[in-house]
């Protein structure tokens, strides 16, 4: 049986609310390589089918919080990512308001070439300032032993 | 006929694609490659409800279900799966006895094939060099793995023949484009899970690679 | 730079999307961790990384992602992503000389969102994926209604 604090599974916690700027939407589409103006250049977006400035799908990533809720699980030295399932509902845009929520979903045990491993999934919903569901993102970290490399 | 033994859905907690998404894929290699069926051996759970009866009639193919259960020997896929063994085995515990499962396999009717056994933690070579007694019931592994590296498949073949096991082929296959590139080749033609575990307890099969599957002229 | 439009019609299960080239220095993983405001630091410090099982620093798993979703929009312009979902299996690391790689597995004709299914990967030299998954592409009808 995996050690942890069970009350927190399906518990909602509210992550803070961020302000988008174009800035940061352009800032990050650089940083990826981006070349498409609809991230980029707004005067073209607007012409566009996209009327304005989107952020790329992953710009969910700039947004961070302070403290995540923790389950607690005894277990393991390491965490690490081990996916993200990603839903994208409605683009970003320069000027929304997003909210974060999220939950702790399930724990779970598995083994691998690693060894034994704990799984934590967590689901990420990013609400705008008109109260839409823009995107969702469920994240699997888990937690190890070792840093080993290869799964 | 011509079997991948060893195929995640998205019903594994990593697969990738529906049953169906895999059919349609399959549909088209089968335009080239000789595949008559899969089994959906899903991560530490035997998916007891699922019908695929209905897709298997409409892509013209074999789609068994089974299971790839966690142990303290390595990873086990199990065919046969039954009620006695599901309510004997916690399947999302994953320090099950390897060698109670097999056993119980065996005894119930159906069979317990260790996964990828030259993989590290995972698999059963590893575990055997360290003094595990698999017991008597161990009649095949699976000698060549999609999932596996060269190395990982070589500690394979060298436990089957150190060993006389049956070797079987699957790709584990988490994503449709994987499916098919490890499979089993039968002698026998097989039409259920009865006659897919008859056939395995036969010993008349083989690993083969996609491409042994071509479709010559 | 971005491609032309592809239609749903026109594309065939088995169809490959166009590779795109991802070699992350330890520049791109700055660049990166700077735009997304990281502050975990086996991003950006060696020794903190080593002392976590690695070999130094890795680059963060979203950015892996974020270049997934760039390979489709360059292959497709008018596509949009609708899902994406990964499993890491190994780390991203500077100097690293990795292919986003994609295949379209499944096409779901609905009305107004046709949809396409791939296998996406991120490769390296060796043919190893130390991410792999599956993207959902909602692309343009090219029927006029």
């Amino acid at each position: 049986m995996i050690e942890f604090d069970r009350d927190i599974l399906g518990k909602e916690f509210v992550l803070g609310t961020f302000h988008v700027t174009q800035e940061m939407i352009q800032g990050f589409a650089r940083a990826v390589g981006e070349t498409d103006p609809k991230y980029l250049d707004a005067e073209v977006a607007k012409e566009g089918v996209t009327g304005g400035l989107i952020a790329p799908p992953v710009f969910y990533d700039v947004f961070r919080a302070d403290q995540l809720p923790d389950p607690k699980v005894k277990f393991g030295k390491v965490a690490f990512n081990a996916g993200q399932r990603c839903e994208f509902y409605a683009p970003i845009r320069p000027g929304d308001t997003i909210t974060l929520k999220t939950r702790i979903t399930d724990v779970y045990e598995k083994t691998g070439r690693t060894g034994k491993m704990v799984f934590i999934v967590r689901q990420t919903t990013y609400e705008n300032q008109l109260g839409e569901t823009v995107a969702m993102v469920e994240q699997s970290q888990v937690r190890r032993e070792s840093g080993a490399a290869r799964e | 006929m011509i079997i991948d033994m060893h195929v995640h859905s998205d019903v594994s907690d990593d697969g990738m694609a529906s049953v169906e998404t895999y059919m349609k894929w399959l549909a088209k290699l089968r335009r080239n490659y000789r595949i008559d069926g899969v089994v959906f051996t899903e991560h530490r759970l035997f998916n007891h409800g699922a019908d695929y009866e209905a897709l298997a009639r409409e892509y013209d193919i074999l789609i068994f279900k089974g299971t790839e259960a966690d142990t303290d020997c390595g990873h086990v896929l199990c065919y046969g799966m039954n009620d006695k063994i599901v309510r004997e085995f916690d399947l999302k515990n994953v320090h099950l006895s390897g060698r109670e499962l097999i056993q119980a396999m065996e005894e119930t009717g159906g069979i317990g094939i260790p996964a990828h056994p030259g993989r590290r933690h995972i698999g059963l070579v590893e575990h055997l060099e360290k003094g595990y007694d698999i017991g008597k019931y161990l009649r095949a592994a699976e000698q060549l793995n999609g999932g596996s590296s060269r190395q990982e498949n070589a500690r394979a073949q060298q436990l089957v023949e150190e060993r006389k096991l049956c070797g079987i082929g699957g790709s584990d296959a988490h994503f449709v484009s994987a499916v098919g590139k490890f499979m089993t080749e039968f002698k026998r033609p097989i039409r259920t899970m009865h006659d897919l575990v008859e056939q395995l307890y036969s010993g008349e099969y083989r690993p083969i690679t996609l491409e042994e599957a071509r479709i010559t002229a | 730079m971005s491609g032309k439009a592809i239609y749903f019609e026109d594309v065939d299960i088995g169809d490959e999307i166009t590779p795109l080239v991802f070699n992350p220095t330890r520049e791109m993983i700055a660049a990166y961790v700077k735009a997304c405001n990281i502050t975990e630091k086996r991003f950006t410090d060696d020794a903190y990384a080593r002392s976590l099982g690695m070999d130094g620093i890795i680059a963060p798993g979203n950015m892996g992602l974020a270049y997934l979703s760039r390979m489709i929009t360059d292959w497709a312009a008018g596509s949009v992503l609708r899902k994406l979902e990964v499993r890491f299996r190994g780390f991203i690391k500077p100097g690293d000389q990795l292919t986003c790689k994609g295949l379209v597995v499944e096409k779901h004709a609905r009305g107004s969102e046709n949809s396409i299914e791939c296998d996406v990967f991120i490769e390296n030299e060796n043919g190893d994926r130390p991410v792999a998954g599956s993207a959902t592409v909602v692309l343009p009808a090219r029927s006029l209604r």
